[in-house]
């Protein structure tokens, strides 16, 4: 990890000095366990680069900030595919970004390793140690094996060396991805309920949602200008809002239904929806659930059209819609 | 002041006896989640709650809540207000969330006072509780709270191994002690040394300093710094660290109409949201999210201090813990310090 932070430092100093506005990356936390995204403006900002275990982010959604400006950005597989899919959208102009790609082994689900520290254990150290994450506490030391504690979207990932990059930064990384695990077992066992048992379980959830919009916030696929739910201003609705501030179940599940619906067939299941939520609701379920009927109903969407929900034939059956 | 001894083993009947004439509000925690909710049965209770991810605030200042109902069926308008006049009693408040209430009431309670607020605030008694260790992220003793002090609260427990140290601080505290006679009244010595052993023990983990008195003075200095737009590139721009604020207090109104009658809303609202203070012309003063994130921070560091004299922070830590991008109020605070202005 050590060689890959220099080896990012060095690109990002060089672009920099090439003219381009920002180097978006990731530098150290404030909190232990974490990283947070960074933006290198000036060469000499490049020290506080990291890349580890921790840099989780999916920093592309920062693109649509700077359509008209030249940014670099670091992606990691999971991260790259809403690149491909911003460009094809016509949000971003790919010839104004500099996409650098990072080898990734995994990132570490920060949650899960909190909570099995002792309670009110004070962390003094976080060491990566290859295959291990060691947390040093007052109660001595805690081992971590990487791969049982990496992120679930990590687990299924079969694209942790990201494909058609700018610029590619050390050695390709070995997969992470268990074989063993189907990445729509959950889903699964959603479908198997009953109706009643399936309504029961998202209600329990969907009930806790604060619509702070964390999900939507962090999306690189809700990419709208400007998002249905917040349009407020009177115009052709007479000043109706889809949705009132309100935090009622039909106001949340209205949210959560048309926010998976809006981003079916564009989720690039980097899962920063799921990580952002400040409640636990896991919203990859939701969009897990998408992906997998839109394989079964369409199969796999050519690789290079803007995904199958938008590809358009003369010989399709369907009327439209 | 009156303090008693409770025995560990009787906190749950203590609060069964609690339950009989109020509501109990309590932390439950729910697929791992430490929140603040009434509960029905003293099993459901997290007794030594950690700090919940949720402010109990909701219970004073709800997120989502109904103040009027009307209808205006036959040409007449009928309102009805809706006021709650339960009794409740709000068990395992957190030194930094007990003064966050004092935050609030100092919004909510100044004249003309809020009724809805207010009313919930008078029908609830407080049962505080010391925290036992300091998390990553707390920084209360930096607003000088004391992890282990009560103020505010009506009775306050802290955890002296076998037994709390039962603090009985108002009338409406000795009101409920006296519905209880399982208190021990005997006297051990040495407890203050354990309260004061405890505090500084947490207060060493929780290093900022703020230097309140100087800090909004800074503030003022540095409102067009272009520090601001830096530390807001990275914000996305959502309202967590708002919503789990258990200081934050805007809302929004809303009518929910069906025909002629309907009920009007208040509903939580953050600076962080793009609408917030959008004006019907479309204007908006804060139109850029640097100017949005810019506005919580000298909420919570300068507007409030000014205009009530008391911290608009508690440093609670929530929004440290839970923003998603590592956007860290302990360190706005240092940076701030250092800016020329």
């Amino acid at each position: 990890m050590k060689e890959i932070t220099e080896i990012l430092r060095r690109e990002a100093a060089r672009l920099l000095k090439e003219g381009i506005e920002f180097f978006i990356g990731y530098a150290a936390g404030s909190i232990p366990v974490s990283a947070r995204p960074f933006f290198a403006a000036r060469p000499e900002e490049v020290d506080d680069l990291v890349f580890n275990t921790f840099c989780v982010h999916n920093l592309v959604k920062y693109l649509i900030r700077y359509p008209n400006k030249r940014v670099a950005v670091v992606v990691k597989g999971c991260d790259n595919g809403a690149v491909s899919r911003l460009v094809q959208e016509r949000h971003l102009d790919r010839t104004k970004i500099t996409v650098v790609g990072v080898p990734c082994g995994g990132m570490i689900d920060r949650n899960r390793v909190l909570a099995e520290l002792p309670p009110a254990a004070r962390i003094e150290a976080v060491e990566d140690r290859q295959n291990a994450l060691v947390i040093r506490t007052g109660q001595g030391e805690h081992v971590f094996e990487k791969k049982l504690y990496v992120m679930a979207k990590c687990q299924v990932c079969a694209k942790n060396n990201p494909a058609s990059v700018d610029i590619m930064l050390g050695k390709e990384a070995p997969p992470v991805a268990d074989p063993e695990r189907d990445p729509f077992k959950e889903v699964k066992e959603i479908e198997a309920l009953e109706a009643a048992g399936k309504a029961a379980y998202w209600e329990r959830l969907i009930r806790r949602c604060l619509r702070c919009y964390a999900c939507r916030q962090v999306c690189p696929a809700c990419s709208c200008t400007e998002c249905s739910f917040e349009q407020a201003v009177p115009g052709w609705q007479q000043g109706a809002m889809w949705l009132t501030k309100a935090k009622t179940l039909p106001d949340n599940f209205h949210y959560h239904l048309i926010r998976a619906f809006h981003v079916a067939g564009r989720c690039a299941g980097c899962a920063e929806c799921e990580r952002v939520c400040p409640v636990g609701i896991p919203l990859m379920l939701l969009n897990n659930k998408l992906t997998k009927d839109i394989k079964e109903l369409f199969g796999e969407a050519p690789a290079d059209a803007c995904g199958v929900l938008c590809t358009y034939s003369p010989a399709d059956p369907d009327e439209f819609a | 002041m009156e303090s008693k001894l409770l025995k560990k083993d009787k906190l749950p009947s203590f609060l069964e006896r609690l339950m009989e004439s109020s509501l109990l509000v309590a932390p439950v925690r729910e697929d791992g989640l430490l929140i603040y909710r009434p509960v029905s049965s003293v099993s459901e209770i997290e007794l030594n709650p950690g700090r919940s991810v949720l402010p109990p605030k909701d219970w004073f200042f709800q997120q989502t809540e109904a103040i009027c109902r009307y209808n205006t069926a036959g040409g007449q308008l009928l309102l009805e207000e809706l006021v709650t006049e339960k009794n409740a009693v709000l068990y395992g408040l957190h030194p930094c969330d007990i003064r966050s209430l004092a935050v609030l009431d100092a919004v909510f309670l100044a004249e003309p006072a809020d009724r809805y607020y207010a009313a919930r605030r008078k029908n609830t008694a407080l049962i505080g509780m010391s925290c036992t260790a300091g998390r990553p992220e707390c920084f209360c003793t930096a607003f000088g709270i004391s992890p282990v002090g009560g103020e505010g609260a009506d009775i306050h427990l802290t955890d002296i191994g076998a037994a709390y140290l039962v603090e009985v601080l108002t009338p409406k505290g000795k009101e409920l002690a006296a519905k209880y006679q399982e208190f021990s009244e005997e006297k051990v010595a040495g407890l203050e040394e354990v309260k004061k052993a405890r505090k500084e023990a947490i207060a060493a983990q929780c290093s900022v300093g703020v230097d309140q008195g100087v800090l909004p003075a800074k503030m003022a200095g540095v409102f067009d710094h272009p520090y601001w737009e830096e530390l807001s590139r990275r914000c996305l721009g959502c309202g967590i660290c708002t919503y789990v604020c258990p200081t934050c207090h805007c809302f929004d109104i809303t009518d929910v109409n069906s025909g002629s009658e309907g009920e009007r809303l208040r509903c939580w609202d953050s600076c962080l949201f793009r609408d917030y203070t959008l004006h019907t012309s479309g204007h908006n003063p804060r139109h850029e999210l640097y100017q949005r994130l810019r506005n919580r921070f000298f909420h919570k560091i300068k507007y409030n201090y000014d205009r009530y004299g008391i911290e608009g922070c508690v440093g609670c830590g929530r929004c440290v813990a839970l923003c998603p991008v590592n956007i860290d109020i302990r360190e706005v605070i240092a940076t701030v310090r250092g800016l020329s202005e």
